[in-house]
């Protein structure tokens, strides 16, 4: 009797190892083509077609009236030469400290330290705010009170080319969420953008660069209104 | 016999709480993680902004990532020139040393012309005559990246400067079409951003 029941206990139990190697085999495929990027989102943006071939000039896209906002480094004050500025640009070159300014208004401060790799989220999420508060103001300043959002006046955003991305994009951001808040669109389809306010990019103002043409570009954005 | 039967069982180690782990991690990497893909390099670090949107491509659509890194570091170039690189998918990153070194613009440029001709079309709706295809263009460029290098992109995908040099050796003037039914103009563009978490 004894050894009938054992034999059917060895029939019931299966072998573990095969399967247990397969899923070895699996955990450790997982473990190794895993990653954790954050959670990356798009602003979609359209550029203009409309501007005939020759929209590479400047002139073509300098709005009417002064809704160009500037981007430039801090610690440059006006008034100079541009052979100041360019010296400034090849001495310091880094940009931890960015100004903004809407056309004549005052200009704020941005912390672009604080938005690199290392800082932490509530850090990045205050200079967020902060630039969005000061652009959504100035930008009511400016509001014509057009019927159309498309009809109102473009914004221009002149960021000096040396900048890094960060302080364009944030700037870009914040004018697209002002725009989202007055027309009530999302603005994440191309369809919305067509009937929304025009907000670029103005086009890069050196071509063929020598470096000393950068202190040009710095005293025009620096003196731009 | 109940004695050799205990024996038995202490020789044997359990393995079903092992394997309930081993299936939970694996579960866990699963469902977390995304398996590696190349048309996102790791290094890149996207600025944060505040209205970025999970968006849908339209029915018909595909999408093209252009990864674009450089610095603007000091420490990064201390006495050489500034360094950017303009990477698509895998295999294909093209570099940029300096002011005037404009080959990674032609490569991308030549890039761009390849997937116009090979994508399906639409009219402008701004009734220009320009043949606009059916792709999105995602600039994932890096946060600390030199804005110039994500302004001349979006200049060498609307296709009106020539980043190839005239007769008289100059790059990057407005390119000069026959027709606007010449111009492979890209003006769909998706930046690439991350929103801060509040807290």
């Amino acid at each position: 009797m004894a050894v009938n029941v054992r034999e059917e206990d060895e029939e019931i139990k299966p072998d573990m190892t095969p399967m247990i190697d397969i899923i070895f085999l699996l955990l450790i495929f997982f473990l190794l083509t895993t990653k954790f990027i954050p959670d990356e989102k798009f602003i979609t943006s359209l550029l203009p077609t409309n501007k005939g071939q020759a929209n590479t000039s400047q002139q073509d896209i300098e709005p009417p009236e002064d809704c160009n906002i500037m981007v430039y480094p801090a610690g440059m004050s006006r008034g100079q030469q541009p052979s100041f500025y360019d010296n400034e640009w090849k001495t310091k070159r880094e940009v931890r400290v960015a100004k903004c300014r809407v056309g004549a208004g005052l200009e704020i401060e941005i912390q672009g330290h604080l938005l690199s790799f290392g800082s932490s989220d509530a850090k990045k999420w205050a200079v967020v705010q902060e630039v969005h508060a000061y652009l959504h103001e100035e930008l009511k300043k400016r509001e014509q009170g057009s019927a159309l959002r498309k009809d109102e006046d473009p914004v221009v955003i002149n960021c000096f080319s040396g900048m890094p991305w960060k302080y364009a994009i944030l700037v870009y951001d914040a004018v697209r969420e002002y725009e989202r808040q007055q027309t009530g669109k999302g603005l994440g389809n191309p369809s919305d953008l067509l009937e929304a306010r025009e907000v670029n990019f103005a086009p890069p103002r050196i071509r063929d660069y020598h470096e000393w043409e950068l202190g040009n570009e710095l005293w025009e954005i620096i003196h731009k209104k | 016999m109940a004695k050799k039967k205990i024996e038995q069982a202490k020789d044997e180690i359990d393995l079903t709480p092992m394997i309930d782990m081993i299936f939970l991690i694996i579960i866990f990497f699963i469902l977390a993680g995304k398996i590696t893909s190349d048309l996102r390099p790791e290094k890149i670090t996207v600025p944060p902004t505040k209205t970025a949107l999970k968006t849908e491509l339209p029915p018909g659509w595909s999408k093209v990532v252009i990864n674009v890194a450089g610095t603007t570091q000091t420490s990064q170039f201390k006495g050489k020139p500034p360094r950017h690189t303009i990477t698509i998918g895998k295999n294909a990153t093209w570099t940029g040393d300096g002011y005037n070194d404009f080959s990674s613009y032609q490569k991308l440029r030549q890039f761009l012309d390849r997937v116009y001709n090979a994508a399906d079309k639409y009219d402008d709706p701004n009734k220009t005559g320009i043949q606009l295809p059916m792709v999105a263009v995602e600039i994932r460029a890096d946060s600390e990246c030199e804005y110039r290098i994500v302004q001349e992109v979006q200049q060498v995908m609307s296709d009106t400067i020539d980043c190839f040099p005239d007769a008289n050796g100059k790059h990057m003037l407005p390119k000069k079409h026959a027709s606007p039914a010449d111009m492979k103009s890209f003006i769909d563009i998706r930046f690439t951003s991350r929103k801060p978490k509040k807290d």
